[in-house]
């Protein structure tokens, strides 16, 4: 049986101005699903700004124009983010935790992202040049569905 | 628009800054951040609280800005103290293990003594 999945998109501009419109977007949508749980709604928001904040800066090099595709799809037991773009691919899983001893040393300040979006979400898979694009899935299981 | 708004204030006595935040700090909104922190480090403030109680939201960017700075601050003599942060934002501080590199009070006087211990 298919499943009945609701699906809302978002397209912008790698312009990192637009995160906010993007994290008053998903909120908008995830309490229209009926999301109400804020902590849920917290960390969708989050990953897909850290999301997204990669992709300008890695993938599009802080080039303003851009496209970036996110897809939301809303299922009973889980919500299913899809962010896409056209920009540089990058390693994900070579990606190390980040190590706030050596950060503070080296006087870094990046690098916090991918690791904060694995703690924020379920699952995570990043397909680099999947078709033309590079595609990120990032899952999150809702109260009673599977992982939880 | 979420937007960040900073205000900064010394007590010339304690010589003591404390970097009020309100408002959204994300990887957009962090590079004003920077440069105000950047600025007070340039002209000799590192004993430095930094008001979190009306702060609503943090980003990894907005956490990175203080693991940059806090080498040359403690280096001199200083220290970055955070206060009164909300739940959403002590969440993701200690995620990213900040809550162990950094103090985090809730009273304005414990940060100061802090501060004036130094």
């Amino acid at each position: 049986m298919k499943e009945n999945l609701k699906v809302r998109e978002i397209n912008i501009l790698s312009d990192i101005k637009n995160l906010s419109e993007v994290r008053t977007s998903v909120s908008r949508f995830l309490l229209a699903e009926g999301m109400d749980e804020s902590q849920i709604v917290d960390e969708v928001k989050l990953a897909i700004d850290e999301a997204l904040t990669n992709i300008i800066e890695h993938a599009y090099q802080l080039q303003k124009r851009k496209k970036i595709n996110i897809r939301l799809k809303f299922a009973k037991d889980k919500l299913t983010v899809i962010l896409r773009d056209r920009g540089r691919s990058c390693a994900w899983e070579e990606i190390p935790e980040p190590d706030p001893k050596r950060y503070m040393r080296e006087e870094r300040e990046d690098g916090w992202g991918v690791f904060l979006i694995k703690k924020l979400m379920d699952e995570i898979t990043y397909r680099p040049n999947k078709g033309e694009h590079n595609e990120m899935v990032m899952v999150k299981y809702l109260k009673g569905g599977e992982g939880r | 628009m979420n937007t960040l708004h900073i205000s900064t204030s010394t007590d010339e006595e304690t010589a003591i800054t404390t970097v009020s935040l309100e408002g959204f700090l994300d990887a957009d909104t962090v590079l004003r951040l920077r440069k105000v922190l950047f600025d007070l480090i340039k002209e000799g403030h590192y004993k430095l609280i930094i008001d979190l109680k009306k702060l609503q939201y943090i980003s990894s960017a907005g956490v990175g800005v203080f693991i940059g700075v806090i080498k040359r601050v403690r280096e001199n003599s200083g220290d970055i103290i955070f206060l009164q942060p909300l739940p959403t934002v002590y969440r993701v501080l200690d995620i990213l293990g900040l809550t162990k590199i950094f103090k985090i009070l809730e009273q304005e006087k414990e940060a100061v003594d802090e501060l004036n211990k130094i």
